[in-house]
């Protein structure tokens, strides 16, 4: 199985038109998630969670990966928010919301809708 | 939950009590909280004029101290307290976990299960590096065992 880096690097280079850019995106995130989330970790830290080298490269993705991370969200909420602030610089969750996951996926899947995002 | 990264326990030791779930952590789960991530990171719950971040051992025990506890010096089981164990890995916070009332502990392992354990040395030797503050505070809530 290809690295996390390797499939990032793959899908940077990759020549072609947006629709294919797109597809490797999508494909390249979708290894990351997955090798983020088979992570073996028992700690609470969403610091430590974040710090694992998928994620980070799940970041380092962009803002293209943006509609990915909300459809995700959207899908089955998990720890996706650290991502999502880092890339987009908004904190969309109310107060109210804070620590509760569910309400926190629906704030920001509101909040992408709001801001225009599709997937 | 992964037997692999805790090496001084085995199946008996660490009973498994609840499915796996993202809607709490360790910290909610010592504190009698079912519904909420307790983390300084942007967007989740932290206890307004609370240190952060959370990785910080000091600022977790001042949570803690918020919520009633004081540091104490053994892990042993006292009547009419509960206590608290954090440990650390690398300098670092990573878990909290409950003494029951019989003396037994109880973990909730990041988004894994929440499991009891004989012993706090039972969840030490991989993931977790040592223990690096016992607190406790009057019972108020009585877990079933």
């Amino acid at each position: 199985m290809k690295s996390g880096a390797q499939l990032t690097t793959t899908a940077k280079k990759k020549p072609g038109n947006v629709a294919q850019r797109k597809r490797d995106t999508e494909t390249t995130f979708r290894a990351l998630a997955n090798a983020w989330k088979s992570r073996k970790s028992h700690s609470s830290s969403i610091e430590e969670m974040s710090m694992d080298l998928a994620y980070q490269q799940i970041i380092g993705l962009g803002p293209n990966v943006v509609p990915l991370l909300l459809r995700e969200l959207e899908r089955e909420p998990d720890h996706w928010f650290w991502a999502l602030h880092a890339i987009t610089r908004h904190d969309p969750v109310p107060r109210a919301s804070r620590g509760k996951i569910s309400e926190m996926a629906k704030a920001w899947v509101a909040w992408g809708k709001q801001q225009g995002y599709r997937w | 939950m992964y037997l692999e990264n805790f090496p001084n326990a085995t199946s008996d030791l660490l009973q498994e009590k609840s499915p796996a779930t993202s809607n709490y952590n360790c910290i909610a789960w010592t504190l009698g909280d079912t519904e909420t991530w307790w983390s300084s990171a942007p967007g989740y719950f932290w206890p307004p004029r609370t240190p952060k971040p959370m990785s910080r051992l000091e600022n977790v025990v001042a949570l803690y101290r918020r919520q009633g506890f004081e540091e104490c010096p053994t892990p042993d089981p006292e009547d009419g307290f509960e206590k608290v164990a954090l440990y650390v890995s690398a300098g670092e916070f990573v878990h909290a976990a409950l003494q029951l009332a019989d003396g037994r502990w109880t973990s909730k392992f990041g988004k894994h299960e929440d499991a009891e354990h004989e012993t706090l040395e039972s969840l030490l030797g991989g993931e977790f590096e040592s223990i690096g503050c016992i607190l406790k505070r009057e019972r108020k809530i009585r877990r079933k065992a």
